[in-house]
């Protein structure tokens, strides 16, 4: 995987394209809660060569689109802009991806509380059995942080 | 069809010990369980001991993604992926499906 600063991250792109790596296969975001890691897969169909190329968001979060490098980057950013807040520089689609509006968190950062998560009870609570109930240690859902639920039980009535 | 492909999952209700793992692991929360606990006493042992009894298990296949999660984590093999390969319903509802139906998707041994 290379390494590259935010600023080097379209012409490093393009360096991919021009050493033959013709297809963008996906870029994706990762939360790493200090900063927002962008990576892009980038392949290439002559010799089934693959290449991944990292940058990372630390404070502003803004990224050169590529959309005039790889046909197709269009939908990672709008996802990458709705899904992460990142805001994408230059030329792009600025239309919600899956959301109908812009509005609200976005929904894939660690930070943001996902609604249904809090308010839909959750299957694994009810314990297998009502009498053995008592005697077991509440849990807590895969993705749903602690700070979310404000008192043990409120959030699942 | 390719062997390892993702599709329907079965359950074999005799292998579930209603220990609630798949339903706390699946991701999309489309499992659904109940249970009750009964005592049963062996001959021979000297305190009687409390086993589960499956009542119901659901999977929501309308929210199902497919991970297979569910059928990794089961300590019991209880869940399989089925032959089956294809469902359809009227309504959301219809997708929901329990014990009745999934033991039928269960893959027979050896297939
Ligand atoms: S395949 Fe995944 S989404 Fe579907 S029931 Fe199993 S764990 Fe849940
Ligand atoms: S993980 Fe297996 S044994 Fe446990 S409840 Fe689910 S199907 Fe049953």
């Amino acid at each position: 995987m290379k390494q590259v600063p935010v600023e080097a991250w379209a012409a490093e792109l393009a360096a991919c394209r021009d050493a033959g790596y013709d297809v963008l296969d996906m870029i994706a975001g990762v939360d790493r809660s200090e900063w927002i890691e962008v990576i892009a897969s980038v392949m290439r169909t002559s010799d089934a060569a693959c290449e991944l190329v990292a940058t990372r968001l630390d404070s502003d979060h803004v990224i050169a689109s590529i959309t005039d490098v790889y046909a197709g980057a269009s939908w990672y950013e709008r996802e990458l802009a709705e899904m992460f807040g990142v805001r994408i520089a230059g030329a792009h689609d600025e239309r919600p991806l899956l959301r109908r509006t812009d509005e609200g968190a976005p929904i894939l950062l660690k930070s943001t509380v996902l609604g249904a998560r809090v308010l839909t009870p959750w299957p694994g609570d009810a314990d297998a059995s009502d009498d053995a109930k008592a005697n077991r240690r509440r849990q807590r859902a895969v993705g749903v942080a602690e700070d979310w639920l404000v008192s043990d039980g409120g959030s699942h009535e | 069809m390719p062997s390892n492909a993702h599709s329907l999952i079965g359950l074999n209700p005799d292998a579930c010990t209603s220990c609630m793992i798949c339903v706390r692991e699946c991701p999309v929360w489309c499992i659904d369980l109940a249970s009750h606990t009964h005592e049963v006493t062996e001959e021979g042992a000297r305190r009687p001991k409390v086993v589960h009894v499956l009542d119901e298990f659901t999977i929501d296949f309308g929210a199902c993604m497919y991970c297979g999660i569910c059928v990794d984590v089961c300590p019991f093999d209880a869940l399989a992926w089925s032959n089956e390969t294809d469902q359809s319903a009227h309504s959301a509802s219809g997708l929901v499906h329990g014990i009745d139906q999934l033991v039928k998707w269960f893959p027979a041994s050896g297939s």
